[in-house]
């Protein structure tokens, strides 16, 4: 199995801590599944389906069933406790003291931008040199670096070089409406709201990039303009 | 300009929530991490709206309505939340009244609509009150005159009484002019 993994480890004060051990194919960029037997009916595509998806043969919801275990551990836990986590990729690990909404957040997105969901594809590249807790502005730079970059690769024409990004903006409109629609899935199973608080604040960038975009990526134009 | 408090306990969320109303010129915005400061800023100035979390460490979205309600009645009170249960829900309408229970993620357009038709909501309300205290200064006033006739009436009820004709006018009778 040729792989790259990352291992989420949380401790808490009182609670036993929570490790998820994630495996990403190394090819295609997909995360294999934590549990891939029996699913829960929530993870059922047809369970709140998002108002964009274009699936249609799927039995479940490819983006659910990866996060099934996740919630399961997670659906009771409340957004504003403080946990420690560490993430151990192949070469160094990264820790953080922080509440857990954030911290599950983190997880959450490197979960979704490896599941076979059609409007999370774009994300796979970043997936693959994840950084965890990234902030707004490492996040800006990752996102429109990383699409520049595919149009470099991915566009034969030139010409039709997306400079103005206006495919990531869709991108991420398409992805608010997933979010939207992942929030109402996970309301209808968890008790406390650590994981979907999560999503939550995955949606915040979703929501702000076209923004910036629109503002000529102004937040990080000083980077770039020494 | 409106006033507008906005509460949460996650400074991103509170980042996007002030980044999206700066954008609307006539919104002044506050924005506070912890629920028990921002009570102690509603002591000391008004507020047109509160837009506040549900679950927060020091106290929940309800709780702290509920004590801004008692500071700032008029003031327009929202829950902004991940997740609820029925309890919250119930609180939020019966002990806090809140105007409405709006769901994260949120839509930016729905997200303002609301807030401006809560606005507008409280706007009618105040208009509203002002009327009817003029309405009740302007019935006391008339009372008073009225009070202030009759005892006129009742001391000189010669100088007031007015003698109709049939056809509305007015019958001036010099005799009784002279009595």
């Amino acid at each position: 199995m040729d792989t790259f993994n990352y291992t989420y480890s949380f401790c808490f004060n009182k609670d036993e801590d929570i490790v998820f051990n994630l495996a990403i194919d190394k090819h295609k960029l997909l995360v294999y599944n934590l549990s891939p037997d029996n699913h829960s009916e929530w993870t059922r595509l047809e369970h709140n389906k998002c108002k964009n998806c274009s699936l249609l043969d799927e039995e479940y919801c490819p983006v659910a069933i990866n996060l099934e275990p996740i919630i399961s551990k997670f659906g009771n836990k409340r957004s504003y406790d403080q946990t420690n986590v560490e993430v151990q990729s192949f070469d160094r690990s990264t820790s953080c003291e922080t509440t857990l909404q954030r911290s599950v957040s983190s997880l959450l997105g490197l979960v979704m931008a490896t599941s076979a969901c059609p409007h999370t594809v774009f994300l796979r590249p970043m997936a693959r040199f994840h950084l965890p807790f990234a902030t707004d502005e490492e996040t800006i730079v990752r996102a429109s670096s990383f699409y520049l970059l595919s149009e470099y690769f991915n566009n034969d024409n030139q010409n039709e070089f997306d400079i103005k990004l206006e495919k990531l903006k869709e991108s991420y409109r398409q992805l608010h409406i997933v979010n939207e629609g992942l929030a109402e899935r996970l309301r209808t199973v968890v008790e406390k709201d650590a994981a979907v608080n999560a999503i939550i604040l995955l949606d915040l960038f979703a929501k702000a990039l076209p923004y910036s975009i629109d503002e000529a990526l102004s937040e990080v134009n000083y980077i770039f303009t020494q | 300009m409106y006033r507008i408090m906005l509460v949460d306990d996650e400074p991103n969320i509170l980042n996007a929530l002030n980044r999206l109303f700066k954008r609307e010129k006539d919104f002044e915005i506050e924005i506070f991490e912890s629920a028990k400061e921002a009570i102690k800023r509603a002591q000391v100035t008004v507020f047109d709206l509160f837009l506040s979390d549900y679950r927060m460490p020091e106290m929940n979205g309800v709780k702290f309505l509920s004590e801004i309600r008692a500071l700032q009645s008029e003031s327009m009170r929202l829950i902004l939340s991940g997740h609820t249960d029925l309890d919250a829900l119930l609180g939020a309408i019966n002990q806090a009244q809140i105007y409405r229970f709006v769901t994260k993620p949120w839509n930016d357009y729905d997200l303002i609509s609301t807030v401006r038709s809560a606005l507008e909501y409280r706007n009618i309300l105040v208009e509203n009150r002002r009327l009817a205290d003029t309405v009740r200064d302007q019935a006391e006033e008339l009372n008073k005159r009225k009070t202030a006739l009759e005892k006129f009436q009742k001391a000189h009820p010669t100088l007031v009484a007015i003698n109709w004709a049939e056809d509305g006018s007015i019958v001036l009778d010099d005799q009784l002019i002279r009595k």
